[in-house]
């Protein structure tokens, strides 16, 4: 048993970056990313009496960081009253800034984000999850309160998915050649 | 070779997100939150250890009357034995009483340490309320100690308390102030002497000055040893 005060800045001190780093691939904005973050900690404060094994913390805090994150998306989608218009200067700017770095050959990075963000957000959290936070498959169940086979199963086709759409992507097989 | 690698699950591309220049969060916003939360957390802790001595306080006001009106139906019965009884049994023999000019004028180590914490945070509130948070150590006072400390848990303060027994209270003298980056919190580094030995000993204390004028102590210690 610890008291509270002190629970709480450890958690933070132990999982702030997880939670930012999960946010900033799901979002891709820094803004957003630290809305989540802190949206996530006010929650895990709040509700810190629900945790009742230590040994599942960061389960438990990345699951309340995915749940904020999607809400947030959720919300975004209803308040937006102009969609296509935002997408696609965002589209464009990313595009532009991705294509030059792809001339350039220099970093790939924001080519696999910007697919990323395309992924539908189930699938989404089970790539940063697995791949990028390098979860166990039965952490990434928890987390999603779903079974492991379908974690694994779901996996599969979202690496499937991020691969294929890249293919699609001018300048991806120069570059997986050029490894 | 090559055809069978493609069958199983290479995910090594998305690793190149991983190195996204940048990932990490500005420090400045870690350490907003940071504070933001402590100081959330401080206070919706303070809030139900308030509510929780008035509801202590309550209890002994209404233990009180009820013992007095046992009292009152026993003289009135002309029973005056039971009346005596009914005193010894009043918690009246354990309330402890501090007077801050009679420790400091007493106890040198107090009156240097009051002075310098006075010195260096301007609170006579706040230098008073740590020398009586040492004396509720010194005479083990669970319930004086909770009004200065962030501790609120009686089986954390015991073995705490016991700590300090061995403590030679008059060598105790305050070596550092150090103010935290998220002022208003003070750490300040005490020696002293165990009882019967020469050996100097270090310890350091948390002092959060609520509002600029009352504070809470934290002071880190295993009480599972």
């Amino acid at each position: 048993m610890r008291s509270e005060p002190s629970l709480i800045e450890e958690l933070y001190d132990e999982f702030h970056k997880d939670v930012y780093h999960f946010s900033l691939y799901f979002t891709n904005n820094k803004e957003e990313a630290e809305d989540i973050t802190q949206e996530t900690f006010i929650k895990v404060m709040k509700n810190l009496y629900q945790l009742k094994d230590m040994s599942k913390r960061k389960t438990w805090i990345l699951s309340i960081a995915r749940n904020t994150a999607v809400d947030l998306k959720r919300k975004q989608k209803l308040l937006n009253f102009f969609p296509q218009i935002l997408l696609r200067n965002q589209q464009h700017s990313f595009q532009e800034e991705s294509n030059d770095k792809r001339l350039m050959n220099k970093e790939n990075w924001s080519n696999i984000q910007e697919v990323l963000l395309h992924l539908k957000p189930h699938y989404r959290t089970i790539v940063i999850l697995r791949a990028l936070k390098e979860l166990s498959v039965k952490e990434t169940a928890e987390i999603l309160g779903c079974s492991e086979a379908k974690v694994s199963v779901d996996f599969h086709r979202a690496v499937n998915k991020l691969r294929k759409e890249l293919h699609v992507q001018e300048g991806w097989d120069y570059l997986e050649e050029s490894k | 070779m090559k055809n069978q690698n493609k069958n199983e699950l290479n995910y090594d591309f998305i690793k190149s997100l991983v190195e996204r220049p940048d990932l990490d969060p500005d420090m400045a916003f870690v350490n907003k939150l940071r504070k933001k939360i402590t100081k959330v957390n401080i206070n919706s802790s303070l809030l139900s250890r308030s509510l929780s001595k008035r509801l202590k306080i309550i209890g002994v006001v209404l233990m009180a009357i009820s013992t007095l009106y046992v009292l009152f139906l026993s003289f009135e019965n002309e029973n005056p034995s039971l009346g005596t009884e009914k005193v010894e049994d009043t918690p009246i023999s354990t309330i402890h009483h501090y007077d801050i000019d009679d420790l400091l004028s007493n106890h040198p180590s107090y009156n240097q340490m009051y002075k310098e914490i006075l010195k260096e945070t301007q609170s006579t509130k706040a230098a008073e309320m740590f020398v009586l948070y040492l004396e509720a150590l010194k005479q083990g006072d669970i319930e004086e100690f909770k009004k200065y400390s962030i501790m609120d848990q009686d089986f954390k303060i015991k073995p705490l308390i016991d700590d300090y027994k061995q403590v030679d209270f008059e060598t105790l003298a305050i070596e550092n102030m150090i103010w935290s980056q998220a002022e208003p919190s003070i750490e300040l580094q005490i020696s002293y002497q165990r009882k019967n030995t020469t050996a100097e000993e270090l310890r350091s204390l948390h002092v959060h000055i609520n509002d600029g004028v009352n504070m809470d102590v934290y002071e880190q210690f295993d009480w599972r040893k």
